[in-house]
């Protein structure tokens, strides 16, 4: 069976906005993670990290929005597991705590 | 080390399962992903006690969530059977309370809500948040899954419920199916959202939930769909008569008992000192619509949440218990969104120690230091299944009484 198509990559960027303008930049339709993560900047702006396609963020430039590319430091490898380490289940997993006093 | 797949997720809950056999069970959850893939809970203790309920990665890209719930799982089985306490850095439990916690409490975890999102994301790295359904998609692959954290059947119908300036937020729901915040075509219509209920409906006696995220470093106590008030009962999300005016500052807000705040903050509070105390973290506490931490400044409204869901349930209906819920959104921003959402594995594994004390904590907090016997009886042989229909149809009428008397009682005052 033929893998179905990916999503179109996205960007990351930072998003500099005047703190008035913060509610309209929230009512767009974009990725700001979990929730916005909105940083209080000295100069009265805020910044918020958003994910996007390119040509959603060549929109917000087009609204007159500041967006920074964030370079994303490449090859790093967050470590996922390949096979299966517990064995289907016959293998328990062992906590990170210290076992104390016993 | 590294993370785990969705695979090795299965296999190390069944894995606890088999090794402390009499001290928890493997539960399977009765509804499958869309891609077919059955998930399993852990039952740690007594079923007939008070129960906690932890579950994770409902948004895909979250991974760590997963782990922070089994290698919990795995550290309460471990010192349990040894006798033995816990310590996470600069945060340690006794044996005295690790026994505590599973001869009088029920905690179930659910570390992977939504494994099709997982899978998906840790193989082609796409910072994916939803499920993967394709149904509203149009055969668009932007256009696939579902947010379950906006599915959950509270104040699902944002269009109705909210105020049109609060629909326009991007932060509420969407009804398009290409938006990261996709509510789906009903409330609840996603099985990865209907597994979550179901653990709520089976442990009836759950009194805590934390739904487990990231990232942002804070632990959020309801509500999410507006600011919290604890004067006015008939301000509440039950009544249709406030359907478009929620969302937005000013007006309406959120009824919530005064005491239940003072509960849910402070245990909220007790929970992020906990995290804290492991590495020296700063961890917050605050209300779930809260952006700024600070109440009246820009909010964050949401529809159809899985922490807001869990509470309302008693709300609405008369035979569900009161659960504390929470949203805990593990770490902190970092300089890109792939290192904030899954930190690399030796950093998740400092985090892994925080929110796992942060867990216990809430355990130490909720297990009882005794429970009476005839309780635990009661619970156990009340025929719940008969009682529940039975209670539901004799609620409103006995409201209907109790109304009748306190008017005539107020009557006769006059
Ligand atoms: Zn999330």
């Amino acid at each position: 069976m033929a893998e179905p198509p990916l999503p179109t990559p996205r960007l990351e960027a930072t998003l500099r906005v005047d703190e008035e303008r913060l509610p309209d930049i929230l009512r767009r339709s974009i990725d700001f993670g979990c929730r916005p993560v909105v940083t209080k900047q000295d100069d009265g702006t805020v910044t918020l990290p958003i994910i996007a396609t390119a040509s959603q963020l060549e929109e917000l430039r087009e609204a007159g929005y500041s967006v920074q590319l964030i370079e994303t430091p490449g090859g790093i490898d967050y470590g996922v597991g390949q096979g299966d380490r517990f064995d289907g289940g016959r293998t328990a997993p062992r906590g990170f705590g210290e076992k104390t006093g016993r | 080390m590294t993370y785990l797949n969705v695979v090795e997720v299965e296999s190390a809950l069944a894995g606890l399962a088999a090794a402390y056999p009499t001290l928890c069970q493997l539960v399977s959850l009765p509804n499958p992903t869309i891609e077919g893939r059955s998930t399993h809970a852990l039952q740690i203790g007594d079923v007939s006690a008070d129960a906690v309920l932890f579950t994770a990665c409902a948004h895909a890209r979250e991974w760590g969530g997963a782990e922070i719930c089994i290698y919990f799982a795995a550290d309460l089985l471990e010192a349990y059977t040894a006798h033995a306490g816990v310590a996470y850095g600069g945060k340690s439990f006794s044996a005295s309370t690790v026994r505590r916690i599973v001869d009088n409490l029920n905690v179930v975890v659910y570390p992977c809500v939504n494994p099709d999102g997982r899978a998906f994301d840790q193989l082609h790295d796409a910072l994916w948040r939803k499920n993967r359904n394709p149904a509203s998609s149009g055969g668009d692959p932007n256009r696939v899954g579902v947010d379950i954290n906006r599915n959950h059947d509270f104040l699902w119908d944002f269009r109705a419920d909210f105020a049109p300036g609060a629909t326009s937020t991007g932060t509420l729901a969407s009804d398009d199916p290409g938006s990261d915040l996709f509510h789906g075509t009903a409330a609840e219509s996603e099985p990865e959202t209907r597994n979550v209920r179901w653990l709520l409906d089976t442990y009836r006696f759950t009194r805590w939930y934390v739904d487990i995220h990231s990232y942002t470093g804070d632990l959020l106590y309801s509500w999410g769909d507006d600011l919290n008030q604890s004067d006015d009962t008939t301000m509440n999300f039950r009544n249709p008569g406030w359907n478009g005016q929620r969302g937005v500052p000013g007006g309406y807000a959120e009824y919530i008992p005064a005491a239940d705040l003072t509960t849910a903050q402070g245990a909220a509070q007790r929970v992020v000192d906990a995290i804290n105390a492991v590495h020296g973290g700063h961890y917050v506490s605050l209300q779930s619509v809260s952006l700024w931490g600070s109440p009246g400044a820009v909010t964050y409204p949401t529809s159809g949440a899985s922490d807001d869901y869990a509470y309302s349930r008693h709300f609405a209906d008369c035979i569900k218990g009161r659960v504390f819920a929470f949203t805990l959104e593990f770490g902190y921003a970092t300089s890109d969104f792939r290192t904030s959402f899954h930190p690399p594995w030796p950093d998740m594994q400092q985090i892994v120690l925080e929110i796992d004390a942060g867990m216990f904590e809430l355990c130490a907090a909720a297990a009882p230091s005794f429970r009476w016997p005839w309780i635990v009886l009661f619970r156990r042989l009340w025929p719940w299944q008969i009682w529940d229909p039975l209670a539901r149809f004799l609620d409103p009428i006995v409201r209907q009484i109790l109304g009748a008397v306190r008017s005539r009682a107020q009557g006769s005052q006059r």
